[in-house]
């Protein structure tokens, strides 16, 4: 089970990032995307946050986008306020969360008993936190710990497997480096990528030079345009191909 | 058992097979009764109405109590089937709403002939490819809102979660009081200005206790 530390609950989308990273350890298991998942969220504590707060907050999380079976979401509450919002706001949601959804309320040991039902123990978690013993939450603070660096490791076995594509020189590329200009006919994707407004300025802010220098040599035009090119370098061109994106060597040598 | 109380088990009464039960049942599922506890006559009728269940809507009842559902066993056929169609009913989808999805699909032409990001979205929806074209749209669109469009084709990785433009904000944030604390003690006609009127300065103390508080920090 993949647990969050505390999050500060004014900052919505950071909150709806970091679920967002951690729901997607589902990408590597099949097994976890075939019986889905049962979620445990902990709002217990008194009212930190304003109800609009928690109304965005809500309203933020991507549930609707996280490719995982959400098998049971449990939430758990000490603040009967708090509690009767949530109740409130469940039954304007959709039949599909509403019926997975599951809120507790009361004490560390009601709620116990109340998980315990659903075959969810987390007695030792819930009472450690309650008598907040400083020794246990360190061993609890180990655990996030372990579960982040578990997954760094696999971010980071991923970024190796996607190492060689990176490379600027790579002849065959998987997704476009930010340094590519990317070229094709895609006017709205094209348009807005960081290396094609960069070479589009360039083209615009020269293009009057280049109008006015048909006058001239071919070579002073070329040399200009060279000037520019390292201006930008490194740089490299793709190009969209029924195999997929093509680095084009010879556009721009 | 008492039923009247909002606990944790009024989540048993709002699934769709509840709904089937309580109409087997032919009445309300909630006994109106004066003291909240079913009575010996309540509890036959229960058990009846049990016992009229067929096994796979009385497994059916149990997944959506407990939240645990059947594993869908996926054969080659029965997977390509559901994979083509999901890719038909993506095209079915308004090029508006699925504009992500086209911009990652340019960007990484790849994915759209991955069969195991399909696959992925279909589990999620156990198996319905209209859904699964929904959520997988849905999903593109929600990462570009959330982490922009230089992450869209790429995983989410713990740098990105807690990258150092998020925590220089934060850092920006929280410390902004103590910044503002130290340049107004700084300033000589500020803190001339403070020593004369001292509830202001305690107005603002009071007010960095009170964010730090929010934020469970002080």
């Amino acid at each position: 089970m993949a647990r969050l530390s505390r999050y500060d609950l004014s900052d919505c989308l950071a909150f709806a990032r970091k679920v967002w990273y951690v729901l997607s350890a589902t990408e590597d298991d099949p097994i976890m995307q075939q019986k889905g998942l049962v979620t445990v969220g902990d709002y217990r504590g008194s009212w930190m946050s304003s109800p609009l707060q928690l109304v965005q907050h809500l309203s933020a999380y991507p549930f609707h986008a996280i490719p995982i079976h959400m098998s049971s979401l449990h939430a758990l509450y000490t603040n009967v306020f708090k509690y009767d919002i949530v109740r409130i706001i469940r039954l304007a949601s959709p039949e599909e969360i509403r019926m997975r959804n599951r809120l507790h309320h009361g004490s560390p040991i009601e709620i116990d008993y109340a998980l315990r039902s659903f075959g969810i123990d987390l007695s030792t978690q819930l009472l450690r936190e309650s008598f907040s013993s400083t020794d246990n939450l360190s061993d609890h603070d180990e655990d996030i710990e372990d579960d982040i660096r578990q997954r760094q490791r696999l971010d980071d076995e991923w970024r190796q497997s996607e190492a060689p594509y990176r490379d600027p020189r790579s002849p065959i590329a998987l997704v476009p480096n930010p340094q590519d200009v990317i070229l094709g006919r895609n006017k709205n994707i094209a348009s807005t990528w960081p290396r094609n407004i960069m070479y589009n300025k360039l083209v615009k802010d020269r293009v009057d030079r280049y109008i006015e220098a048909q006058t001239l040599s071919s070579g002073r035009i070329d040399k200009t345009f060279i000037y520019c090119r390292k201006s930008l370098t490194p740089v490299s061109c793709l190009e969209m191909r029924p195999t997929g994106l093509q680095l084009m060597t010879q556009k721009l040598k | 058992m008492n039923l009247t109380e909002p606990t944790s088990s009024d989540a048993c009464f709002c699934g769709t097979n509840m709904r089937k039960f309580s109409a087997l049942w032919g009445r309300n599922i909630i006994p109106n009764t004066k003291d909240g506890h079913l009575d010996a006559h309540t509890d036959a009728d229960l058990a009846a109405a049990l016992n009229a269940l067929t096994f796979a809507e009385r497994q059916a009842m149990e997944a959506d109590i407990h939240g645990v559902d059947d594993v869908i066993e996926e054969t080659p056929v029965f997977v390509a089937d559901k994979i083509e169609k999901m890719r038909q009913a993506l095209e079915r989808i308004n090029s508006r709403q699925r504009q992500a999805w086209d911009r990652a699909v340019f960007l990484r032409p790849a994915l759209a002939r991955n069969d195991t990001v399909h696959l992925t979205f279909l589990r999620a929806r156990r198996f319905r490819p209209e859904d699964a074209a929904e959520m997988m749209v849905a999903h593109f669109q929600a990462k570009r809102e959330l982490f922009g469009d230089d992450l869209l084709i790429h995983r989410i990785t713990w740098d990105d979660v807690c990258s150092l433009v998020a925590v220089l904000r934060r850092i920006w944030r929280r410390g902004l009081f103590i910044i503002f604390l130290i340049l107004t003690h700084a300033i000589p006609c500020v803190r001339s200005f403070l020593r004369r009127n001292k509830h202001f300065s305690g107005q603002v103390r009071i007010s960095y206790f009170g964010s730090m508080t929010e934020r469970g920090e002080a």
